[in-house]
């Protein structure tokens, strides 16, 4: 059998991506989602044409966050990303619905793939993909297909996270792929996880104190962006060394 | 069109294999069609003759290989043919499983057991098992 015609399929679709960010980490719960989705819906209102990407085929809850509803895609050489509030969303949830999608590893990568393959973004400024937890087939399929990807890892200052996430950083860093730097997300006194940025020789993004505030925003994207959670996490955006990701392309 | 994406895809491929082993033209192409995907044949048709045109791949022959799915329930091992996916699924369904043929694994039961732990064994969807080249 030949090479699998999807990952032609897969650097076609990606091609228009100036930047794509992968939010990681080895833990659940620690907030990937929240990130992502946040950080997709203040890119967009900085005028950026950014794409969302939830890769939690088990879990797909982006579209929760921002309360899209019920949502289909149009067809346009492949799939069109869906839009609402100027994010193009890409998720499992209109395939599946309320139902469990019970994948193996190799249905899991295949089914993957071919996502990626048939997704016509178009251009965007910026791909932000919210990965589930783990370091398995999601995980190492993004990392084979995407070239120029960059992982923004996620922990909580608790060391049951610090103890996993310390893995994937190790993991990562050995094998030479782009991490900006680690954010630490619900942060309650004082934050905890700079010295394993540190051990590792990563930037430490910030700390994002925890919110009590954001579950009466969830599927509110207005309320959303005035919680204490985005506008901290908008502040990092725009400094160093998430800037670059979210800076507008400078005209020709 | 999704059929458009697919045979954009298999066309890239196969014009890449054929760079690789110094090629200048494609003389056949087998695909492999596993009805699970449910495609349009006559649209994947159209747009493999569209993508191909001025393309090593241009004038090749082009022989397509039907393939029934087939499932297997890891549970009690059984296995069973899918005739015909608009009669067993929803409209909507149908559609998840022709984008993302793996969620059939979502919809479906064994129907021996019950169980809910299923697997793709055959006519999954689009491939191609070969080319010749000169």
């Amino acid at each position: 059998m030949m090479k699998d015609p999807r990952i032609y399929g897969i650097r076609r679709s990606l091609s228009g991506i100036r930047n794509t960010l992968c939010v990681v980490s080895g833990k659940g719960g620690v907030g990937k989602s929240t990130i992502s989705t946040l950080m997709a819906l203040i890119a967009a209102n900085m005028g950026l044409a950014v794409g969302l990407l939830d890769l939690d085929l088990h879990g797909p809850s982006c579209h929760v966050i921002l309360g899209v509803g019920d949502f289909w895609y149009e067809e346009e050489r492949g799939i069109k990303p869906y839009m609402y509030e100027g994010i193009g969303i890409v998720s499992i949830y209109p395939f599946i619905g309320e139902r469990c999608a019970p994948l193996r590893g190799v249905a899991l990568s295949s089914a993957i793939t071919e996502l990626l393959a048939i997704i016509n973004w178009g251009r965007l400024d910026i791909l932000i993909v919210d990965m589930p937890p783990g370091m398995g087939d999601p995980l190492l399929d993004i990392a084979r297909y995407v070239r120029s990807l960059s992982f923004l890892v996620v922990t909580t200052g608790s060391k049951v996270s610090l103890t996993t996430v310390s893995r994937l950083l190790r993991y990562l860093i050995d094998h030479r792929y782009c991490v900006v730097g680690l954010l630490e997300n619900m942060v309650i006194g004082a934050p905890r996880a700079e010295s394993i940025a540190k051990h590792h020789g990563v930037r430490y993004v910030g700390s994002i104190p925890f919110d009590a505030g954001l579950e009466h925003a969830i599927g509110c994207p207005r309320k959303l962006l005035e919680t204490k959670i985005a506008k901290t996490l908008r502040d990092l955006m725009m400094a160093d060394p998430l800037s670059r990701f979210f800076s507008k392309p400078k005209p020709i | 069109m999704h059929e458009w994406a697919l045979a954009e895809a298999v066309i890239d491929a196969v014009i890449d294999v054929a760079a690789k082993k110094n090629a200048s033209k494609i003389t056949e192409i087998e695909i492999v069609i596993g009805e699970l995907q449910t495609i349009d044949i006559e649209n994947f048709k159209y747009a493999l003759d569209v993508l191909r045109e001025g393309t090593p791949a241009e004038g090749a022959k082009v022989r397509f290989i039907t393939e029934k799915p087939r499932l297997r329930c890891n549970i009690c091992g059984y296995e069973w043919t899918i005739g015909s996916i608009s009669s067993l699924l929803g409209e909507r369904e149908a559609e998840a499983v022709h984008f993302i043929p793996e969620l059939i694994q979502v919809f479906v039961s064994c129907p021996k057991c019950g169980g809910g732990d299923i697997e793709i064994v055959a006519g999954r969807g689009v491939y191609v098992r070969s080319i010749r080249v000169e």
